[in-house]
C-alpha cells in the first residue's frame, strides 16, 4: 500500500484545528499547536539576525537548531500519537512511507509545499524541494532579493526528518539550503547528510 | 464563539493546496508547536538576555498583530460589525480571535479606555514552557514567559481604542512559567 498524501491531508485539515472553546489551547498529535501570522514568525527571526551582523552564521545556526529540535520532538511525538496511529500507520510499511506521511502532515502546516524529494536509505541521503516557503514572500517584500538562503525553519526540519527516520539523536544529520527562492532561485532546495563523528574517521 | 461577532466567514481558516499555504482573514498564517516556540523563546533570551529577547518578541508580536487586526477588523469585511461594538465587546471579540489561534483563553478583569487587566489560565507559551521544562532540563526562568501575548494584547488595545501602534504597553505581572504562578496576569496601559 502506498501512502495517500491527500487522505492524510484531508484527515488533518478536517480535524478542525483551532483553540479549544474552554482552554483556548490546541492539543493534537501529542503537542500544543498555535496559529501564528507568518509575518510574526519571519519578522522575529529576521530582527534577531539584524541585531548581530557580525555573528550572522552563528545566529542562523541557532535558528536552524531550534527548528531541528522542534522537528524531532514534534514529529517524533506525532508518530506515537493516536491520530498518527489512526490516519497514517495503516499505510506505512517502510522508512520511505514514513517520510511521505511526514511530508503530507508538514504540507498542512502552512509552511509552504514540499513538492518533490529524493531519499536514499542505503546511502543515508535526502534532498527535498520546497515551493512557496513562508519566508520568501516576507523577505522579498521587506528586503528585496537576498544574498543568502533564508529558510531557517525548513533547514532544521529537513535535517530533523532524517534524525527521525535514520538517526538515533538530534543532530545526527545536518542540512544545507543550497537553493532559495528568496535569492531568486525558482524554489528552495535542502540537502541533508549525516554528520561525520570523530570516531567515523578513525 | 467568534462567529457571534462576525458570522462564520469571519473565522474561517482557508487552505491553498497548490501552495500549502493557510490564511485567516486574508493574512497568511502557519501552525507551529510548543516545541518550536519554546526553543525560539529560550534561544532569544539566552542570546540577547531576558529583557532584550523578551522585548524583541513582544515588539514583533505587537506590530504584526496590529497590522493583521487592522486589516481584519478596521478595514476588512468585519469592519462595520466591529465598529458597532463597545470597548468591552471589541476586546472580547479579539480575545475570541486569539482563542481561535490557540493562544489560550483570556478573561477580561478590568477595562477602561486607558487600561486593561486580563488573566489567562492557559497562555500557550507558559503551557509550552511547563510542558518542555523537564524534557529539556530548562533552567528556572528569570521572569514571565508570555512575551508574544504581551505584544498581541498591546496591539489589541490599540485597535479597540482606535489608537496607533505603540500607544499601549503590556506587562505580565504573574506567569505560570515563573515562580509557580497560578495563572498569567497582564496589565495593558497607555504609554506615558
Amino acid at each position: 500500500m502506498t501512502v495517500d498524501a491527500n487522505h492524510i491531508m484531508n484527515a488533518v485539515l478536517g480535524m478542525g484545528l483551532r483553540g479549544d472553546e474552554t482552554t483556548g489551547l490546541l492539543r493534537k498529535f501529542g503537542v500544543i499547536l498555535a496559529i501564528n501570522s507568518v509575518d510574526y514568525l519571519v519578522d522575529r527571526e529576521l530582527e534577531f539576525l539584524r541585531k548581530y551582523p557580525n555573528a550572522l552564521e552563528m545566529v542562523e545556526t541557532s535558528l536552524i537548531d531550534a527548528a531541528q529540535w522542534c522537528d524531532v520532538a514534534t514529529f517524533g511525538g506525532m508518530m506515537k500519537s493516536p491520530e498518527w496511529e489512526a490516519v497514517c500507520s495503516p499505510m506505512i510499511n517502510s522508512k520511505r512511507d514514513q517520510l511521505e506521511a511526514l511530508h503530507a502532515i508538514q504540507n498542512c502546516m502552512g509552511w509552504g509545499k514540499i513538492s518533490s524529494y529524493h531519499f536514499d536509505e542505503a546511502n543515508k541521503s535526502y534532498e527535498v524541494i520546497v515551493e512557496h516557503s513562508y519566508y520568501v514572500d516576507n523577505y522579498l517584500r521587506h528586503y528585496g532579493v537576498s544574498d543568502r538562503p533564508r529558510c531557517y525553519m525548513w533547514t532544521g526540519v529537513a535535517a530533523g526528518n532524517m534524525d527521525l527516520l535514520l538517526g538515533e539523536h538530534v543532530h545526527d544529520y545536518e542540512a544545507t539550503e543550497v537553493m532559495c527562492a528568496a535569492k531568486g532561485d525558482p524554489y528552495c532546495k535542502f540537502v541533508v547528510k549525516k554528520v561525520e563523528q570523530l570516531f567515523d574517521l578513525l | 464563539m467568534l462567529e457571534r461577532y462576525f458570522g462564520a466567514s469571519g473565522a474561517a481558516l482557508s487552505f491553498d493546496a497548490a501552495r500549502s499555504a493557510l490564511s485567516l482573514s486574508g493574512d497568511r498564517v502557519a501552525f507551529h508547536c510548543d516545541k518550536f516556540n519554546t526553543r525560539i523563546l529560550k534561544n532569544f533570551e539566552d542570546v540577547m538576555g531576558y529583557e532584550d529577547g523578551g522585548k524583541l518578541l513582544c515588539d514583533m508580536a505587537a506590530s504584526t498583530t496590529y497590522a493583521a487586526l487592522n486589516r481584519a477588523l478596521v478595514e476588512g469585511e468585519n469592519a462595520a460589525a466591529f465598529a458597532a461594538l463597545d470597548l468591552r465587546g471589541k476586546l472580547e471579540a479579539i480575545t475570541e480571535y486569539f482563542k481561535l489561534l490557540a493562544y489560550g483563553a483570556i478573561e477580561i478583569v478590568e477595562l477602561s479606555p486607558t487600561q486593561a487587566k486580563v488573566v489567562s489560565s492557559h497562555s500557550y507559551l507558559a503551557e509550552g514552557w511547563l510542558e518542555n521544562k523537564k524534557r529539556w532540563n530548562l533552567d528556572e526562568r528569570m521572569g514571565p514567559a508570555c512575551h508574544d501575548l504581551r505584544g498581541h494584547l498591546a496591539a489589541a488595545m490599540c485597535i479597540c481604542t482606535g489608537r496607533p501602534l505603540g500607544s499601549f504597553h503590556c506587562t505580565e505581572t504573574l506567569c505560570r512559567a515563573y515562580k509557580n504562578g497560578e495563572r498569567c496576569e497582564f496589565t495593558v496601559e497607555v504609554q506615558a
